[in-house]
């Protein structure tokens, strides 16, 4: 069955409905946005009290830590004198200064036939030395051994700074060995 | 006046309700949410910062309490005999003089300077030895090699034709290390210990039961002393 609807209020009180329709929306947005806005404030508020509780508890035990440390600062100064020491000697420990490994080559090196009668050994390795030799072969044999492939390695240099020959058929020279 | 407001409100209230919500939300955005989200990011910062420092914390007491302090304390006493905290020139005297005499050489003399060339270098020792070219060159080895550390610097030696006898001058470099002033702060780092450390500390262990136990004398040596008694007499 068909109905007809009829308007029968006046055209004032219908624009008024309408007013008050439009507010009512505007009322329930503007309320339900503020509503949300304190509940996340709130929300925020009980994150950031719930995380300084945290935080709190963390330091305490940070502050507990530290009173163990604390208590225990011999053991770490001990450790720490031990190993800044332990890396100093281990810089020297079993470690022949070049000075004395130099020394040894050339005490290694002289052949029977000749004999050093002075050795001066400078704070670079470099050194000094007198030889004596009964004959001239023995003598190159061991300024041959001063050259060799070995002996590069540890000298750069090797000058003959003088060398004699005595009435008694000896020979002398003074050479000087530069260290590398 | 209180109608003139009704009035007024009634006729501008679509707008002036959301008008005054928008505001009061504004002032809450401001005063509350913003500080307290930017407070909550900041504190999650701190909050890891922290987390990791008491771990952090947590490890090295763990570590501490778990090192033997009469181990540590042995080892300390075998690392301080061999680089000595200052230059301890009355042990180094009765060293050379223990040297020389197991090896055999004869020191002449015995004199001491404060030089410090190099780092580390507490001062510098002047020896006059003779010999047999072996002792004199085992005494130099020695000294090298002796649990406290000091190494030859220069090196004079000649040998006499007649007995074969060798006389040697040399310097000796004797190192100390002074004692730290200050021992690092509570969250350094504990230092880690390695297995070249571990083996140090056994060599230097061996060599200072051998030189310095009381229960193994080196033979004559600590019994008369050769060389100069007081270098500086």
């Amino acid at each position: 069955m068909n109905t007809i609807s009829i308007n029968l209020l006046p055209f004032d009180t219908a624009l008024k409905q309408k007013k008050q329709r439009k507010f009512r929306l505007v009322q329930v947005i503007s309320t339900s946005i503020f509503i949300v806005l304190v509940f996340l404030a709130s929300g925020a508020v009980s994150l950031r009290i719930l995380q300084s509780q945290d935080i709190k508890k963390i330091q305490t035990e940070v502050k507990a830590h530290e009173n163990d440390i604390t208590a225990q600062k011999d053991k770490e100064s001990g450790v720490l004198v031990l190993k800044s020491r332990l890396d100093i000697i281990s810089k020297y420990i079993g470690k022949v200064s070049k000075q004395v490994s130099n020394y040894k080559f050339i005490s290694e090196e002289t052949p029977e036939s000749v004999d050093v009668s002075s050795i001066s050994v400078e704070n670079n390795g470099s050194m000094r030395i007198s030889v004596l030799a009964t004959n001239s072969q023995a003598l190159d044999g061991f300024i041959e051994g001063l050259i060799s492939t070995e002996a590069s390695v540890i000298f750069s240099k090797v000058e003959i700074e003088t060398l004699s020959r005595g009435r008694d058929a000896t020979y002398r020279a003074n050479l000087r060995l530069v260290s590398k | 006046m209180k109608t003139q407001i009704k009035e007024f409100y009634g006729k501008y209230r679509v707008f002036i309700y959301p008008a005054v919500v928008s505001v009061a939300s504004l002032i809450i955005i401001i005063l509350v949410l913003i500080p307290q989200i930017q407070a909550f990011i900041d504190g999650r910062s701190t909050l890891e910062d922290a987390n990791q420092k008491s771990k952090f914390l947590e490890t090295k007491a763990s570590e501490l309490s778990n090192i033997d302090s009469e181990d540590l304390s042995k080892k300390l006493s075998l690392a301080v005999s061999s680089l000595p905290t200052d230059k301890d020139y009355g042990s180094i005297i009765g060293i050379i003089q223990r040297i020389g005499s197991d090896t055999g050489a004869r020191i002449v003399s015995l004199s001491i300077s404060s030089g410090a060339a190099e780092k580390n270098v507490g001062f510098s020792v002047q020896l006059t030895v003779i010999g047999l070219k072996e002792s004199v060159d085992r005494m130099i080895e020695n000294i090298e090699n002796s649990p406290r550390i000091m190494k030859v610097s220069n090196m004079e030696i000649s040998t006499s034709r007649t007995d074969g006898a060798v006389g040697a001058d040399f310097v000796v470099n004797v190192f100390y290390e002074p004692a730290p002033k200050t021992l690092g702060s509570i969250e350094s780092e504990l230092p880690k210990f390695s297995q070249a450390d571990e083996e140090i500390l056994a060599r230097l262990a061996s060599t200072s039961l051998s030189t310095t136990s009381p229960s193994s004398p080196t033979g004559p040596s600590q019994l008369l002393p050769r060389g100069k008694a007081n270098p500086f007499q």
